[in-house]
């Protein structure tokens, strides 16, 4: 499939906002080609990446939902993209996108279905015996787990200011703890950064945990200074105790 | 367990280079480090081995540059935290607003549930890899969607010429034929084209506004409860005067309903204004218009001496429209048909009767059946 326009249209210039009501007017091919040539790659790339939720999408199938798709948008004149297009221009693709999704999901639900020939068995949930593992909400690893994820957010808090703090507080997370990729994050509405910001957001706050995990360094330069004892440290615990040897000032 | 280090004081624990030299990130593995010698190194593994501390806190940094929190794995589970009604889709795709799609990746971002439902959705959105470029470049172009009312159009317009023609070929009936040919071009393509807006038409567009409201996708201008406040701003704003009922509530009168605000909506380029109220019931909206832009009709019909209520459901709505001093209305509730509660943001503002017993004209299925009170 060839997603550029072959030749610069007559709408070449106009927005997405003026295509989608020219293809809601009166559909002439040049606005329809316009339209896929701006949308028709991010449509069928959604309808790809949906299909394969439901397992390895064969190219008619996902030809089919492209299809089906644009027939929905152009329902009653495309009259509910045209209306969202002039209140949301800037959220079009977003929409389009939507759409897209819901049209692979309904396609596919359609085909696993029962009365619609579905080739899974039916199972009974009287006949699923849910066992409770590790993953319980009070299990020791959920407790461990939490703590630590608590831990890491006081280090985060302590590290971050200004204005951008709470965006790269998000930052963080999304790509530690939900393990998102530099891209995925910069692709997501309101965080406003490009994948390199959003990679030098993320060392940034690696380098401030990892100084808040181990302490002021000055501290461990003043540690340093201390007369060392000539026993083994082990050895002046087991006779002394701790108070003796003097503790950590972390 | 190792000879103790005597070289190292027992309380001099690891520091940010020895940190970054045991637990070097995926951009320094392979470097050098700088400031650490292996003796160095060396001499800090030493020391964890008899710190428990310092190990812990290897052992914490080690989660973090590691990314391994998300290996942990607690999907599924819901917190009382988690939003519950949003579709993680129009998150990632920015078709909620502002200020609520940085509270919800924000949320996302620490939950175990959310966060991998927000992943998912965003990973849809990504550009393609090359192997799916090499599939997408395999499908064939979707064919442009026939336009049904356009056919239809071109169609009759088509029969239209032939019945012309052949009026031709009687030479007498020419006149007659060219007037019938316009009469009709006009009165088929008119009404579609330029005439006001249908009352199924109108009721479709209130529900589409009230449930993107409702989903918070459709901010309001104006918020406030104050209705003196919202006339006021409907007379600065509309470029139509909006007639409302005008009578502000007494010291000890309380209204069934709150109001939250109001803004402006296009409806066919034109401008219709939404204002928002929630009720016990629900939410409730009422969308108000020209009736040169649209005229309420159709639905099940309730007529009065001045004025007809259409009611209909629409995707579950209960929606009442009606025309009246040029102006046409349309409510929308999610009330069920043994009351009109929702029909009180205009009648308790009138001081009128309460409507919050009284059925409505519908049937409790939800085709239409004959209506009660006719």
């Amino acid at each position: 499939m060839v997603w550029k326009a072959q030749k610069p249209t007559r709408y070449s210039s106009s927005s997405l906002k003026d295509v989608v009501c020219r293809c809601a007017d009166s559909c002439d091919n040049e606005a329809w080609e316009e339209f896929i040539a701006r949308v028709g790659k991010p449509i069928s790339l959604t309808i790809m990446r949906t299909a394969a939720l439901w397992g390895q999408p064969s190219r008619s199938a996902v030809e089919d939902i492209v299809q089906q798709t644009y027939l929905k948008l152009w329902e009653d004149n495309c009259r509910l993209l045209r209306d969202f297009a002039l209140q949301y221009p800037e959220a079009i693709l977003g929409y389009l996108k939507k759409t897209a999704v819901n049209m692979t999901h309904d396609y596919f639900k359609h085909l696993h279905t029962q009365s619609a020939g579905g080739e899974a068995p039916h199972v009974s949930t009287a006949d699923v015996d849910p066992e409770a593992g590790g993953e319980i909400d009070g299990s020791h690893e959920k407790i461990a787990f939490r703590i630590l994820l608590d831990q890491i957010d006081v280090h985060l808090k302590r590290a971050l200011s200004g204005p951008d703090q709470e965006r790269d507080r998000t930052i963080f997370w999304l790509y530690f703890r939900q393990g998102m990729s530099t891209r995925e994050i910069a692709a997501l509405p309101t965080i406003g950064l490009g994948t390199k910001g959003v990679g030098s957001v993320i060392e940034r706050l690696k380098h401030c945990i990892r100084e808040q995990i181990a302490g002021p360094r000055s501290q461990a330069q003043v540690a340093q200074d201390k007369p060392e004892s000539k026993f083994a440290p082990k050895l002046v615990i087991e006779l002394y105790g701790v108070p003796e040897l003097g503790t950590s000032i972390r | 367990m190792g000879s103790p280090n005597l070289e190292r004081p027992f309380d001099r624990h690891i520091d940010h280079d020895e940190l970054d030299a045991l637990v070097p990130s995926c951009s320094q593995r392979g470097r050098k480090h700088r400031q650490l010698s292996a003796e160095g190194l060396r001499k800090a593994m030493v020391h964890l081995e008899h710190c428990g501390d310092c190990r812990s806190r290897v052992s914490q940094y080690r989660q973090v540059v590691e990314r391994s929190a998300n290996l942990e794995g607690s999907e599924g589970v819901p917190s009382a935290d988690c939003p519950t009604d949003v579709d993680w889709h129009e998150v990632a795709f920015g078709l909620w607003p502002e200020f609520k799609t940085q509270e919800l990746i924000a949320h996302a971002a620490r939950c175990g549930h959310c966060g991998p439902l927000l992943r998912a959705a965003a990973s849809v959105g990504e550009d393609a890899t090359p192997v799916e470029e090499e599939f997408l470049a395999q499908l064939k172009l979707p064919a442009c969607p026939v336009r049904q009312p356009g056919t239809k159009a071109r169609a009759s317009a088509s029969s239209l010429l032939s019945t012309w023609r052949r009026l031709f070929q009687w030479k007498v009936f020419v006149p007659v034929g060219a007037l019938l040919v316009v009469v009709g071009i006009w009165t088929t393509i008119r009404p579609s084209a330029a005439g006001p807006v249908t009352g199924a038409e109108l009721a479709e567009f209130a529900v589409s506004t009230h449930t993107q409201h409702v989903r918070g996708r459709l901010t309001l201008d104006l918020q406030s409860d104050s209705e003196p406040r919202l006339r006021e701003w409907l007379s600065a704003a509309s470029p139509f005067p909006v007639v409302l009922p005008a009578r502000d509530e007494g010291p000890s009168e309380r209204r069934p309903y709150r109001l939250e605000g109001a803004r402006l909506v296009r409806l066919r380029g034109k401008t219709a204004a939404f204002i928002a109220y929630k009720m016990p019931t629900g939410p409730v909206s009422l969308l108000v218009t020209p009736d040169a832009v649209a005229i309420a009709s159709g639905g099940v019909e309730v007529n009065f001496k001045k004025v007809s209520f259409h009611y209909r459901r629409v995707d579950g709505y209960k929606v009442v429209t009606w025309s009246v001093h040029g102006l046409t209305y349309a409510l929308v509730s999610q009330e069920g048909n043994e009351t009109q509660t929702s029909c009180m943001v205009c009648h308790s503002a009138m001081k009128d009767r309460d409507l919050s017993h009284t059925p409505t004209p519908l049937s409790t299925q939800s085709s239409f059946g004959e209506p009660i009170w006719q």
